[in-house]
């Protein structure tokens, strides 16, 4: 290989180059990595907090938790426990959840991806790290939701009640509404 | 076929496809045990730290713009692809996250790995196999100087270390254009474009490009100097040593590139 000229002090033209190069490329390795793979270099400030839920639905590992829409967290591992789904929430230090969070599973949009809504309750004291959230709701089935819209009577699948009463399709409805504020006991506070 | 047998013809077939997969396992044994040599002299003696700076010169630094140029049209064009899909969802802001998942994961590290082969690879070929035919490399040995290690070596280094950023520019380079792009021309709204991107693209999709390409970049390195060492029968050994380089590189990238995702997702 051809040497090139001996020029910038000691190094030749073809060292400086390959240098350019390899000092361009590792910056551009590190911001594809850093800022669009959010790869972690320095260890987030998290804390974990444990939430059981029936029926996790689409959740995935790293989902986010978010509290009003905003994301606090993610989902660290979702396994089985005792026949229900053990999710652990990474949780972002900075967020205190009182004791009385209820965890919620939902989705983004219509057929969007799950997440992990959390509505905080309003007790004195807070969840610490290895703590469980005892209140949860399971993930809405979304075929469920639209065979009783389209049908007016719950799957037996969902709601696996082998004792209910038949409800006429009026009734259900009523029981439907009644059901909707339950789905977040906390909307309507201020 | 002098048609003194009837089976002459038959037997030829079965002869000559007899010959070429004993030709075919020959070679890829031949091969894998050349990487095994050259992966040898990366512990013997002197590092020849200024060969390998040269090579990653030549390799790395010299293929950014041709890598830059396929990179900035591949982005245009999947975002344009991608727009005109999407946009029947009402979802074309997610025309960030296509561009970006599919560049950083499989379209970066192949066409990162094509280009180079296409550039340096043939290159690497043409150089040793001129020496190999006009006897430089018994020159070498004569002089006891390992070719192995002389040659191949730093170029495996030199490919081992540009393919990753090589690979990682492209991503760059495309998710740029697209990014412009998408926001001049198409209309996107810019902050939702780089935010899919950002949620969209995890460090485990950053990881196996990376892992692929420096993949890659052992395949590149491996083929070209085997062809270039193998090439015999003048100048036109040395053409047909460089046409084969670029053919098994891009058969093996893309072969491999399957394997690996399969294997790493």
């Amino acid at each position: 290989m051809s040497e090139g000229r001996p020029s910038f002090f000691d190094y030749t033209r073809s060292e400086i180059v390959a240098g350019l190069f390899v000092i361009l490329g590792l910056a551009g390795l590190g911001y594809l990595s850093i800022s669009i793979g959010g790869l972690r270099v320095l260890p987030r400030e998290a804390y974990r907090v444990k939430a059981r839920f029936s029926n996790v639905g689409d959740l995935k590992g790293r989902a986010p938790v978010k509290i009003a829409g905003v994301t606090i967290g993610r989902v660290e591992s979702i396994h089985l426990t005792e026949f229900v789904a053990e999710v652990e929430l990474g949780i972002n230090q900075a967020v205190r959840l009182p004791k009385d969070t209820i965890a919620s599973i939902s989705t983004a949009g219509l057929l969007g991806d799950a997440y992990v809504a959390l509505s905080p309750g309003g007790a004195e004291a807070e969840l610490k790290e290895g703590d469980r959230i005892s209140q949860t709701e399971p993930a809405l089935n979304m075929a469920d939701l639209v065979g009783r819209a389209a049908f007016g009577a719950p799957s037996s699948a969902s709601k696996g009640g082998e004792g209910e009463p038949k409800l006429t399709p009026e009734q259900d409805d009523k029981r439907d509404q009644k059901q909707e504020p339950r789905q977040d006991p906390r909307e309507d506070r201020p | 076929m002098n048609g003194s047998s009837p089976y002459a013809l038959p037997a030829r077939l079965l002869g000559s496809v007899g010959r070429g997969a004993f030709r075919f396992v020959g070679q890829s044994g031949r091969m894998t045990l050349f990487l095994g040599t050259v992966g040898r002299q990366l512990f013997r003696a002197p590092l020849r730290l200024l060969e390998i700076v040269s090579q990653v010169e030549f390799i790395g630094a010299q293929s950014v713009g041709v890598v830059v140029l396929s990179a900035v049209f591949t982005g245009l064009v999947l975002a344009l692809q991608g727009y005109n899909v999407l946009v029947r969802f009402g979802s074309e802001n997610l025309v960030g996250s296509l561009v970006a998942l599919s560049l950083i994961r499989e379209l970066a590290p192949v066409l990162t790995a094509l280009m180079v082969s296409a550039r340096a690879g043939a290159a690497i070929t043409a150089t040793i196999g001129n020496m190999a035919v006009t006897e430089q490399l018994d020159a070498l040995r004569s002089i006891a100087v390992d070719p192995h290690h002389y040659l191949a070596m730093p170029r495996l280094v030199a490919s081992v270390i540009a393919m990753p950023l090589l690979t990682a520019l492209f991503s760059l380079a495309g998710i740029a254009a697209a990014y412009l792009f998408g926001v001049s021309v198409l209309g996107l709204d810019a902050l939702a474009f780089m935010s899919n991107v950002r949620s969209s693209v995890e460090w485990s999709d950053v990881s196996i490009g990376l892992w692929k390409g420096v993949i890659f970049g052992v395949l590149i390195a491996m083929i070209s100097t085997f062809r270039g060492f193998q090439a015999a029968g003048g100048a036109r050994g040395v053409g047909l040593a460089t046409s084969r380089t670029v053919v098994e590189t891009a058969v093996l990238v893309l072969c491999g590139d399957y394997v690996v995702t399969a294997l790493l997702s």
